[in-house]
């Protein structure tokens, strides 16, 4: 007999193999203080310090206790950490134990001993599946206020809203063949593909390998995974990860694990989330023991019987000395034998009429009671005895642990991620895949229906080589098929942690839920953090049974990722914060946020939106004032972010010919054209200026927005369209940094930074190109302009982006250069008229925007759009066409997006829109505000009539008169002045 | 004259010293700050190596490698396509010497920020944002990678050395600030050092 030996006041089995008894641990549970040792878990270490109770259920509220020792836990939920750092839902049968670790029950009040909401519980039977949903559906209206408070009262944990101080982070792995699971027949497995010379990553979500096998109390099991453990650790081409989940197969030979990561440092990230990228795939996952559905089923000290092995043999906790253990099958035999030996008091209910190991423990001084179920377990927040019934007698059994086993179902979830159905085998009284093996995946051990340790090994040794070991396959534990004992008189609980009882699956057949994913949803067993991993199997049975058919035409739900939780900051990963999204910053980013910008994202740009002269300077006051600065000096603004594309070849002319509208193969060396693009639809793509910098070499800017998109739409035609052209396109957005200059100052400011050219209006006259040097750096001057004024945009290479803006205020000082933002930039162009992407938002044609005589003049042989934007309803004289807005009320703005009405009132009579409202801003040259709109019609039949733009959100109705879209300098005068 | 300075993208974040955990091989990064890179597309393989050969001793790469000299490096990007960056001034002269006919060249010195790390902890950094296997069997001396890291940061990575894990990251120039703060942040755990930056050209 192996004698327990006391330590801290916790009875434990010295020969445990997975605690360090000489390490001890301090931990916090519920505010209390408890010692426990390096290895337990918080599980592990409560049941040591005598503490049973653990949680409340989610319903009824009743008490709960542990059930198992692995990922599957169902009862055991607790809230780990505190403060910033709690995670609620945890099973404690997975937290690793820790120093200064604290753990709280949660969904119970005012304790967990005494719970004010338990009350639930003695209304149980009324509150049955679909209680809530007939109960509270009047007045229907009400259903909002109810459903605050249900959720108060059934719930899990509550999540923190503060920010997660802790790290996570993710890791791509590659392999050849991923096993999962590290038991007998992984561990196998691995080593014989190692052999190979395969790539291998093993990975287990526990922190030590070995599987089940490891809770076995036979020190020839336990030297065996240790040998192998080693034989792992000392080869190049296998990594081992432990304490790491495989939580979702997906397409592509892709998978999901979490890791519960070592803290090595204060650096380490807590969970880590591995995409693990593997050509084949060994599923050693094992299988997860069934409990049996019986009265109070869930009294705490009520646990499945290979955890109670678990706790006695690995982490040497002896929970109780009179223990029951309840089974239809051998596989607590060895239990049995090992409680026995510890000196415990053991009496095995064994469902059937005849059991073969049963002899031995009756020689061992154990009783047995064969053809005897379990019909309730009795006593007051944990068990004190069980009510057992034998061939029509009831009589009550004393004992403190109640161990149970209703045999074995494969773990089949990858598998079923990937479309894998497991279905009943009538043979082996379990669930089971019909193909154990897969184009890239392979099936062994229990998680295959192959129970005998040496079977198990000798599987995964198997797959190694490519065979399936459907020939071991056995119900070598005799497993009787015993789902539920009705002979019980208390609540009988099939799922526990939804408190699906027996009678809600019968409720749920009666009102005609017979699919067993109807009965899932009804019901919601099979839900909530532990999947029913517990009670899926049974709840099938219980259903078949109720419908009067066989298991196989019952079937089996769907299992889908993740196979356990999956904290949110472990897909997060590092992209929160700074990490949340990239930025993309100008090269004269810095100087903008030194000089008290406003940044405004742009895409993943941030662009300054405007400079505020002091802290009380507005929006509004700020671009009003820019712009004004800009018509009546010289203002600049970074405009790095618009999209820059070299094209070069001989036949880059015929490209950029075919790619716009209007024609650029007759474009001189040194000149810009505006140019707009189409798509095949005809509709417009998007507009831009183009320059011819050589006779092979053209560079075309777009709009920021479009950059990547017009960058793939060349890139396409060019390599499947018109291959034959020898043409190669460039993005040149990142090696250029672009300043345009704008206003009448523009041009003496200019003269005062370039090295020696003549930038005259004559020499670089307006759509001229020039190429110099500012201060010996490359720099390419484009006259041309967004504002309406005399403009030029310098682009120099992005090194020197920065210290040419410093340069151009330091030399424009004299004539007032001041920086202005991209809200006045927008405010300049609607004053002149041009369009940006609010107006070319891909429903509208070149007729809308007013290039009509673009295309009726269009004679090209190719360019992309020319069948399409010639359809004849493209020219439909109804259609919505640019026009502009004035405001007659100067204390009136307009809204972007309001829609425009010829009458001044919205009534409930629907009535066609005119049109909408695209871009607005107050023009302080005109001192008006103005918008550009579309119209239907356009300009033709509205010019000088009143309409009305209503932006019904706010109730905002604007009387408008409808005018040209070029409210400023119509004949372009000034820009070319 | 008035000289204008040019600024590396990283300059605010760059932070000479060791950071992060104190292990005995932290990795170490630095800028390649003066790098004259060249975007190359050709048409005639053939006639392009006729005319790079002589000039600068060196051949365009195969798929997925580069080829190195003292004068250059050239990176093969793409089907047809390479990035030649030299440390030497007046390679852009003996590039643009290379004729039109056979192939296009752009100048993007200034479009992206080359930043090199060292260590052995180099490739398990890197996992974490990069779905491309590096595993030191696979992705050996002389590789080249297009990818992105983290999903967002489009990068060239050049394998320069696995004896002592040397790589070479191209990193576009307006996400280069962005993506050092993650390279910075990724290599925490394993501790870092950021040396001065290499002056080239």
């Amino acid at each position: 007999m192996t004698e327990p030996t006391t330590v801290n006041g916790a009875v434990r089995n010295e020969k445990a193999s997975g605690v360090n008894t000489q390490k001890r641990i301090k931990f916090t549970f519920d505010g209390r203080q408890y010692t426990g040792f390096e290895g337990d878990t918080l599980a592990s270490a409560l049941l040591a310090n005598d503490v049973k109770l653990l949680a409340r259920s989610f319903k009824y509220h009743r008490p709960r206790g542990v059930i198992t020792a692995g990922s599957e836990e169902p009862n055991a939920i607790v809230e780990l950490g505190e403060g910033a750092c709690v995670e609620p839902n945890t099973r404690a049968t997975m937290i690793r134990l820790s120093d200064g670790l604290v753990a709280n029950s949660q969904n119970r009040w005012p304790s967990l001993k005494f719970d004010i909401s338990s009350i639930n519980n003695l209304f149980s039977r009324f509150l049955v599946a679909g209680f809530y949903y007939k109960t509270f559906m009047w007045p229907a209206k009400a259903w909002m206020f109810y459903e605050k408070i249900i959720r108060k009262a059934a719930g899990l944990g509550t999540a923190t809203r503060k920010f997660d101080p802790d790290r996570h982070d993710k890791l791509n792995q590659f392999c050849e063949v991923l096993v999962v699971g590290a038991g007998p027949a992984g561990l196998s497995s691995a080593l014989a593909l190692a052999a190979q010379g395969k790539n291998v990553i093993i990975a287990d979500e526990q922190p030590a390998p070995g599987g089940m096998a490891r809770y076995q109390s036979h020190d020839k099991t336990r030297q065996w995974i240790e040998e192998k453990l080693s034989q792992l650790n000392a080869l190049e081409n296998v990594r081992i990860l432990l304490s790491t989940t495989v939580f979702g197969a997906y397409d592509g030979g892709c998978y999901g694990a979490l890791e519960h990561a070592k803290q090595e440092n204060d650096y380490s990230p807590r969970l880590r989330y591995h995409r693990i990228y593997a050509e084949e795939a060994v599923f050693a996952t094992g299988a997860l023991e069934r409990p049996i559905v019986f009265g109070n089923n869930d009294l705490p000290g009520v646990m499945l019987a290979y955890a109670l092995r678990a706790y006695v043999n690995y982490y040497g906790v002896i929970p109780g000395k009179n223990i029951v253990i309840f089974t239809n099958n051998n596989s607590v035999y060895d239990l049995a034998a090992d409680l026995l030996d510890l000196g415990c008091r053991v009496t095995v209910i064994d469902s059937r009429a005849d059991s073969e190991p049963a002899g031995k423990i009756r020689d061992s001084g154990g009783l047995v009671y064969n053809n005897a179920v379990v019909a309730d377990a009795k006593g007051w927040q944990q068990i004190e005895k069980v009510s057992v019934y034998q061939k029509g007698l009831r009589f009550d059994q004393d004992c403190d642990i109640l161990a149970m086993s209703g045999g074995w179902t494969p773990t089949v979830h990858l598998q079923s991620h990937l479309g894998s159905r497991p279905i009943f085998n009538d043979e082996l009284l379990t669930i089971n895949l019909t193909e154990l093996k897969t184009e890239t995946t392979i099936t062994v051990g229990s998680a295959a229906g192959i129970w005998d340790h040496g079977d198990c090994i000798r599987s995964g040794e198997m797959a190694a080589e490519g065979e399936t070991a459907q020939s071991l396959q056995s119900n070598s534990n005799a497993t009787e098929a015993l789902y539920y004992v009705s002979q019980s008189r208390n609540k009988s609980l099939v799922d526990y942690q939804n408190d699906v009882a027996l009678p809600d699956i019968w409720l749920a057949e009666r009102e005609g839920y017979r699919s067993v994913e109807h009965v899932k949803r009804y019901t919601t067993l099979g839900m909530a953090t532990d999947q029913g991993k517990t009670a899926n199997l049974n709840a099938l049975a219980i259903l078949a049974q109720a419908r009067g058919c066989s298991m196989q035409q019952v079937g089996t739900t769907t299992f889908r990722p993740p196979y356990t939780p999956v904290a949110m900051g472990a897909y997060a990963g590092r992209s929160v914060g700074l990490h949340f999204s990239p930025v993309r910053r100008t090269a004269i980013h810095h100087w903008h946020e030194r000089n008290g910008a406003v940044m405004l994202d742009v895409g993943q740009w941030k662009r300054p939106q405007y400079y505020p002269l002091n802290e009380s300077e507005r929006l509004r006051d700020a671009y009003v004032r820019e712009m004004t600065h800009v018509r009546s000096k010289v203002g600049m603004v970074d405009v790095t972010t618009l999209g820059k594309i070299s094209i070069q070849g001989t036949d880059a002319g015929e490209f950029v010919n075919r790619v716009y509208l209007n024609r650029f193969d007759t474009l001189k060396i040194g000149k810009v054209r505006y140019g707009v693009m189409l798509r095949e639809d005809g509709f417009v793509f998007d507009d831009g200026t183009t320059t011819r910098i050589a006779e092979n070499e053209y560079m075309m800017t777009t709009t920021t927005a479009n950059a990547a998109s017009v960058l793939l739409f060349l890139e396409r035609l060019n390599q499947v369209v018109w291959p034959e052209l020898k043409v190669h396109v460039f993005s040149v957005t990142d090696q250029w940094a672009g300043i345009a200059l704008a206003g009448p100052n523009s041009r003496k400011v200019l003269e005062q930074v370039v090295d020696d050219a003549d930038v005259s209006n004559d020499a670089l006259p307006f759509m001229g190109f020039l190429e110099t040097t500012i201060c010996g750096v490359q720099a390419r001057i484009f006259r041309i302009s967004f504002s309406g004024e005399v403009a030029y945009e310098i682009n120099v290479p992005a090194d020197y982006g920065e210290s040419l803006w410093a340069y151009l205020l330091e030399k424009g000082s004299n004539f007032e250069l001041k920086p202005y933002g991209t809200e006045s930039m927008g405010a300049l162009r609607i004053e002149k008229g041009h369009v940006v992407g609010a107006e070319l938002d891909g429903r509208t044609t070149v007729q809308d925007i007013g290039f009509g005589k673009m295309l009726e003049n269009c004679k090209k042989p190719i360019f992309i759009g020319q069948y399409y934007s010639r359809r004849r309803l493209f020219n439909d004289p109804e259609r919505m066409q640019l026009v502009g807005l004035v405001s007659t009320d100067k204390t009136m703005s307009f809204k972007n997006g309001s829609q425009i009405l010829a009458e001044p009132e919205i009534t409930d009579t629907p009535v066609d829109s005119l049109g909408y409202v695209t871009s607005m801003t107050y023009s302080p040259e005109r001192d008006e505000n103005i918008a550009l709109a579309f119209i239907s019609g356009g300009l033709s039949r509205w010019e000088d009539k009143i309409v009305y733009a209503h932006f019904p959100l706010f109730k905002l109705t604007v009387e408008a008169k409808v005018v040209s879209p070029h409210f400023i300098d119509p004949q372009g005068e000034r820009l070319r002045g | 004259m008035v000289k204008l300075n040019a600024r590396s993208a990283l300059e605010s974040g760059y932070v000479l010293g060791t950071h992060g955990a104190r292990l005995d091989n932290p990795i170490r990064l630095w800028e390649r700050r003066g790098l004259i890179m060249h975007n190359l597309a050709v048409w005639d393989t053939e006639a392009v190596n006729g005319l790079l050969q002589p000039q600068l001793g060196i051949r365009l790469p195969e798929t997925g490698q580069s080829t190195v000299n003292s004068s250059a490096c050239v990176l093969w990007t793409g089907p047809g396509r390479y990035l030649i960056a030299a440390g030497e001034p007046g390679t852009a002269e003996i590039l643009s010497a290379v004729s039109d006919e056979h192939c296009a060249l752009q100048d993007m010195s200034s479009a992206r920020t080359v930043v090199r790390i060292q260590g052995d902890a180099c490739r398990s950094m890197m996992a974490k944002g990069l779905t491309v296997n590096i595993a030191k069997q696979v992705f050996t001396t002389g590789q080249v990678i297009l990818s992105s890291f983290d999903h967002h940061y489009p990068v060239i990575i050049h394998n320069v050395s696995s004896d002592i894990d040397t790589f070479d990251i191209y990193i576009t120039r307006s996400f280069a600030l962005s993506f050092w703060h993650w390279l910075c942040d990724s290599s925490l755990e394993f501790g870092y050092q950021v040396i001065d930056a290499e002056t080239n050209g």
